[in-house]
């Protein structure tokens, strides 16, 4: 294991199970498991993406690490600091260097505010700065983002969807953040403006070493942001690697249904295309299985899937699964879609 | 391609929308149409018409838009000059329609199956016995597990894409011959979007349904579309079959909209992203709508408009290709 003092954040056996108990007295309480133990490292200047389908607790996830959500059990350690016990001086700190971005940049700008006074916010209750200090940081953080500073007085309607995502980025920057959870923040905005956004996460990284947690729904555009991925189902995450381990050398079942069900990038792969086709739906995340979560549409699933829960378990240089039967390379690449994919790009 | 045998023609539809003293041309001379048995992909960014073209052709706008000009020909029907009533007769049984978010096409308080069966009974005279046998036959087409069960259930204890087969099975109910798709798998998971689109294919192989699917996204279109129609700012700006278009867009903004979507079988270079946005609908440029944005503009594309061009079965609407093919014929 590694030294410590490398990761910026550290996730150990993270929960959090909502009461969702029904009427006034219930002969039983019913928790909906959102995030059911998970376990996760981030390094300085990473980004981390993470996939998996709609329900799954990826933005439980994310705003327990943004200390919106007080999680139900595990730890949270930011720069090796437990994040559930700090002193009021170090929660204000890490509220500061930790930042959220969201899915809708229409919901998370407050519509009565001025551009201006919605990226000040966190500037005025974190900092105390002069007027003419505001001002100038202000406009540089829209310059940095790329929206001009003449547009300061003007309110979120008037802008696109792209800016008002720019906007709410410029807004997350403003107290310099180490780590910035970016939650759907390009799935609303057409391709063409995606792009813009993506890019400028980007650059904004390399300019600030800024570390990002990318959650997203879209495959590919995870891919282009994240130098590793997690998958996650039913609150844990079942495969977690760089890219290149996950994609080129899958190895969970549910990973490899999900990268076959990515849309093909040219009608030329129709015919090549290795789909699997998933059956069944994501079980109820109140009452989870038994054994493997996803044993139940898993193709490749045995007795002891039903029984035994697999762990997160390294494979190769952190490529970590947590299956029974993970797939062998050879397998991953006979089922994957990346093989098919590559060799029609070179047409 | 299918022999060409249209079932729809749309001609120079205008579609337009009134804002106090201001108008929108939302729709602004559109010209296509679908063969029989052919998935059309309709794409195009956000507010570009594509939503007000499907709501055109099945008698849907309402005050403040109006059709302001051109014909939709359905076999010799003009369905722009349809009678309420005539409409209503259309609607459902010739032409139905599958919404991205399910839930609001859905009511909500009645059961899944009840809403299938009343639908079949509109258009067909049949006993309740014979509606509800034929609602279970289609729950059990769009792949839904214990048919007799989700007959039983309301919209609202469905997941996402168990609602989306729903729906389809309703516009399935009239068995119509022309299926829009207004995003219908936006709203899903990939994994669940996969099968929707596999069980769309599946219904226009088997029965010769035509669909015009509108989407955003360039990899569902290489799933499912024959042809390709893309639009920006109210227009049709290129035309083609799906591989050509692919293999060869034309298009200043098509090329664009390929090159900034990122897609899997890619090495990480940077995204060309196209820069600025969609002009304002109140303030749509002279000349080529798109000239604002393209890295090719040239001058005379700033004030006149260039026309739908077609080279090859492929149309383009962009002074750079007429040019191109000029200096090819010469
Ligand atoms: N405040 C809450 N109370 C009860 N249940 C909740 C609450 N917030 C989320 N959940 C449930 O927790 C589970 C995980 O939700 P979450 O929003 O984290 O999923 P997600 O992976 O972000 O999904 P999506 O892709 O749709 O955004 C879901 O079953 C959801 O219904
Ligand atoms: N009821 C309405 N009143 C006024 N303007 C409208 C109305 N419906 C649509 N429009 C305008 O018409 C234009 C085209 O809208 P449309 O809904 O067809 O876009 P779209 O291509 O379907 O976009 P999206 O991808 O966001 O669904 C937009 O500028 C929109 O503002
Ligand atoms: S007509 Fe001109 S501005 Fe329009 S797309 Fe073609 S080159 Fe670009
Ligand atoms: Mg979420
Ligand atoms: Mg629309």
């Amino acid at each position: 294991m590694a030294d410590k003092k490398q990761y910026l954040l550290e996730v150990q056996g993270l929960k959090q199970h909502f009461d969702v108990t029904d009427g006034w007295f219930p002969k039983k309480r019913a928790y909906l498991k959102a995030v059911n133990g998970i376990n996760l490292t981030l390094k300085k200047g990473e980004t981390l993406g993470i996939v998996g389908e709609s329900g799954c607790g990826k933005s439980t996830l994310g705003q327990m690490i943004v200390q919106l959500l007080r999680p139900t059990d595990g730890r949270i350690l930011f720069e090796g600091k437990n994040l559930s016990n700090l002193t009021p001086q170090e929660f204000r700190k890490t509220r500061a260097d930790i930042q959220m971005i969201f899915q809708d940049p229409y919901s998370s700008l407050n519509p009565r505010m001025r551009v201006f006074d919605i990226i000040a916010e966190p500037l005025r209750t974190h900092k105390s700065l002069q007027k003419e200090e505001l001002k100038a940081t202000i406009q540089e953080l829209m310059e940095t983002v790329g929206l001009n500073a003449d547009l300061m007085n003007r309110y979120p309607h008037q802008f696109s969807g792209g800016q008002r995502q720019r906007i709410a980025i410029a807004r997350a920057l403003a107290l310099k953040p180490k780590l910035i959870v970016c939650d759907e923040a390009v799935s609303a905005l057409d391709v063409s403006i995606q792009a813009q956004i993506l890019n400028l996460l980007r650059r904004l990284q390399k300019e600030y070493q800024l570390t990002y947690i990318f959650i997203g729904h879209g495959i590919p555009a995870v891919k282009y942001i994240a130098s590793r991925i997690a998958v996650m189902y039913l609150g844990k995450i079942v495969e977690i690697g760089t890219k290149e381990q996950l994609i080129t050398s899958t190895k969970h079942p549910y990973t490899e249904i999900l990268l076959s069900s990515v849309p093909i990038s040219s009608p030329r792969n129709r015919k090549r295309n290795n789909r699997i086709v998933i059956h069944g739906e994501m079980p109820s995340p109140i009452t989870p299985p038994n054994g493997c979560s996803f044993h139940n549409r898993c193709p490749y699933a045995e007795e002891i899937c039903k029984k035994v829960t697999p762990e997160l378990m390294e494979y190769d240089h952190g490529h970590m699964i947590a299956c029974h039967f993970p797939l062998s390379s050879k397998e991953g690449l006979a089922h994957g879609f990346t093989t098919a994919s590559v060799t029609s790009q070179s047409l | 391609m299918n022999a060409v045998d249209p079932l729809l023609q749309i001609e120079d539809l205008k579609t337009y929308f009134y804002s106090g003293d201001k108008v929108i041309p939302s729709v602004d001379g559109v010209s296509f149409h679908i063969n029989k048995g052919e998935i059309v992909a309709l794409v195009g960014e956000s507010g570009c018409g594509k939503s007000v073209t499907s709501l055109s052709i099945l008698g849907l706008i309402d005050s403040p838009g109006k059709i302001e000009g051109g014909r939709i020909l359905y076999h010799d029907l003009d369905l722009t000059r349809l009678s309420q009533k005539e409409k209503l007769q259309i609607r459902g049984k010739e032409i139905s329609i599958i919404f991205q978010e399910p839930l609001a096409a859905l009511n909500p308080v009645f059961t899944v199956g009840y809403q299938i069966q009343e639908n079949i009974m509109v258009h067909e005279r049949i006993s309740k016995k014979k509606a509800k046998a034929k609602a279970i036959d289609l729950l059990i087409k769009v792949g839904i597990p214990h048919p007799e069960k989700v007959y039983q259930n309301y919209p609202h204890s469905l997941s996402g894409g168990m609602r989306q087969r729903v729906m389809i099975a309703m516009a399935l109910s009239g068995n119509p011959k022309l299926i829009i798709a207004d995003e219908p798998t936006t709203a899903l998971d990939v994994t669940i979007q996969a099968q929707i689109l596999q069980l769309l294919k599946e219904i226009t192989e088997q029965q010769r349904t035509s669909i015009l699917f509108i989407t955003h996204d360039l990899g569902v279109v290489a799933e499912i579309a024959d042809r390709v129609i893309v639009m920006y700012a109210g227009q049709v700006v290129e035309q083609a079959d799906v591989y050509s278009l692919f293999d060869n867009p034309k298009h200043p903004y098509t090329k664009a909209l390929f090159n900034s979507s990122p897609k899997m079988d890619q090495i990480d270079e940077e995204l060309t992203a196209i820069e600025g946005a969609v002009p304002s609908p109140f303030e749509k440029p002279m000349g080529c709508k798109f000239h604002t944005r393209c890295p090719y503009v040239m001058g005379k594309c700033k004030s006149i408009s260039p026309d739908l061009e077609e080279n090859n079965g492929h149309l383009v609407r962009c002074w750079l290709s007429t040019e191109n093919a000029k200096s090819e014929v010469t």
